[in-house]
Order: C-alpha cells, then sequence, then structure tokens
C-alpha cells in the first residue's frame, strides 16, 4: 500500500513532521542501505548503527535534501560514507589494541571445506569475510558495483572519483577475491 | 574492462550478489524512529534550571535595589547614638534592655 505513495510526497510528509511518513521510506530503503553498510562492515551492532545514523543524518538534512539526486543514491552516498568511517575507527581501534598477527589467525581459511558448497549461509559467510579482506575503498567498489548493483559511472558519482578509478580498484578486488573464493566458483 | 576482469566479473558477480544481505534485524525502522524522537525531542525544561536562570537575571537587580535602600536609610536619618551600622542601614530601632520589657502603649485596651 505504501509502494503507491510516491517519494516526494513522503518526503514532503516528513518534511511537515510525520514520522509516520519518514518511517515508511526508512523501510523502503533499508534494503539498500542494508545492503551497503552490511557489505562493508558485515553483519552486527555496527552495522545496525551505521543503518540508523544513516536515516538519521538524512532526516536532520531533510529540509536541504535536493530531489534532483535520486534518494536511492543520495542515502547510499550517506551509508558508504559513515560505512568508511566506521572502518577506519575499527583500524584504528585494531592497531591499538590487537596485534597483527591474531587478525589475520582470526580470518577464516581461503581454502574451504568442499561441504560449504551446499550451504549457502556459509558461502554467504565465506563471501562476507573475503570482502572485508579487501582493502576499504577496494571493498566499497564491491559493494556498490557487486551488491547494491550500481553501475560504474554511479559508483564513480557515490564514491567522488573517476570512472577509471572505480575500474582499477574492481579489477584488484576481483583478483584478489578470486583467490579467495576460488573453490566456490565454477569457472 | 579487460576480457579477464569481464570474466571474473561473470563469475563472481553472482556470488557476491547472492551474499548481500539486504535487512536489519526486525524492527529497524521502529528503532530509527524512537532514536529521531528521542534526538529531536524539544528540550524538557527543568525546574531547577528555569529558577537558576530567573535568579541570575534577578539578583543583580535586587542586590542593587538593597543598596539604594540601605543608603537612602544611612543618609536619610543617619546614625543615632547606640545604633549598629546594620540597625541603622535597615532603620532598626536599637535593641535594648529597656526597649525590650517598655510596655508597648498600642497594646493597651484603655487606648482602643
Amino acid at each position: 500500500m505504501n509502494e503507491r505513495i510516491p517519494d516526494r510526497e513522503l518526503l514532503e510528509q516528513a518534511r511537515a513532521g510525520d514520522h509516520g511518513a519518514f518511517r515508511t521510506l526508512v523501510q523502503r530503503y533499508e534494503p539498500v542501505v542494508a545492503a551497503t553498510v552490511i557489505g562493508m562492515l558485515g553483519p552486527g551492532d555496527e552495522a545496525e548503527d551505521v543503518g540508523q545514523e544513516t536515516f538519521i543524518g538524512f532526516y536532520s538534512a531533510l529540509d536541504r535534501f535536493r530531489e534532483e539526486a535520486s534518494l536511492k543514491t543520495y542515502l547510499t552516498r550517506i551509508a558508504i560514507n559513515l560505512s568508511l568511517n566506521a572502518v577506519k575507527r575499527r583500524r584504528r581501534f585494531l592497531a591499538r589494541h590487537v596485534d597483527g598477527d591474531s587478525i589475520q589467525t582470526n580470518l577464516p581459511d581461503p581454502e574451504p571445506d568442499p561441504a560449504d558448497r551446499a550451504d549457502s549461509l556459509e558461502t554467504r559467510e565465506r563471501v562476507r569475510r573475503a570482502i572485508e579482506r579487501l582493502p576499504s575503498k577496494q571493498r566499497a567498489v564491491v559493494t556498490l558495483r557487486l551488491i547494491d548493483g550500481y553501475s560504474t559511472r554511479e559508483t564513480a558519482g557515490v564514491l567522488g572519483v573517476p570512472e577509471g578509478t572505480v575500474q582499477s580498484r574492481l579489477s584488484r578486488a576481483l583478483k584478489k577475491l578470486e583467490a579467495y573464493l576460488q573453490p566456490l566458483v565454477e569457472r | 574492462m579487460k576480457h579477464d576482469d569481464r570474466e571474473l566479473l561473470e563469475t563472481l558477480g553472482p556470488v557476491i550478489r547472492d551474499a548481500g544481505i539486504r535487512r536489519f534485524e526486525p524492527g529497524f525502522a521502529d528503532r530509527v524512529i524512537e532514536r529521531i524522537r528521542a534526538e529531536h525531542a524539544p528540550p524538557v525544561i527543568v525546574l531547577s534550571a528555569a529558577l537558576s536562570r530567573q535568579f541570575l537575571r534577578l539578583a543583580p537587580l535586587a542586590a542593587g535595589l538593597i543598596l539604594a535602600l540601605s543608603a537612602y536609610s544611612l543618609l536619610g536619618t543617619g546614625m543615632s547614638a547606640g545604633q549598629s551600622f546594620m540597625e541603622a542601614t535597615f532603620g532598626l530601632e536599637p535593641v535594648t534592655l529597656e526597649a525590650v520589657y517598655a510596655f508597648d502603649p498600642t497594646l493597651d485596651p484603655a487606648n482602643e
């Protein structure tokens, strides 16, 4: 039923203080924000917090939001920026409190058990961990291009980098992912 | 995009896309709205804070008034013998043992 109300109308109602209208927008765009944030940070409390902050930031900027940009792209931009900040915070925390060796030992064995193929949850977890091993800039490109489904141009727009940079980051990321996920894919 | 990259994209793309999680825990929208309500709620005026603000506003005025009245008392009537500075400032009669035990004629029923 909510799907019939255009975003523009919901935005107007939300600007007028209607929390119900804003809730509908949150429900509508939760998949977009979740895919971006969980793609960047993995599932858990940190992703939930960043997801909430994305929408709270958007709520605070409702009056400034110009509708020339699509809402999906706008929210993705907030989500990816907040996620990149969270990755930096996490890296600083790990650098301060955990030594490098223990970070490595926490990562999964890149050679999976053959039984993993049949288990989609295991596969999902393995893919997620493989993405998590990528440097944050490559992870952002993989999340936007492959999980969110943005084109190279749109990804470049969201990240504010040239298309060539997106392509080169994606290329490097794919090579690493191929090594991590080799046993999962049939070529 | 190079041929190798395209091939990799075709192979890995679906695996990665399918691994994407597109939902937070149930009730996400409610939690967002709850935080927005909390963060954008009008500030609660605490009585003590309001009193403190009013006191700070009125205190200099009251102090000025006290000084002016004290000066008026001192300059107008001056200090009489046996009267302390505070008594003169507030225009009070000097308190003596005699004055305490003296009969107040206004309390005499015959004077009514």
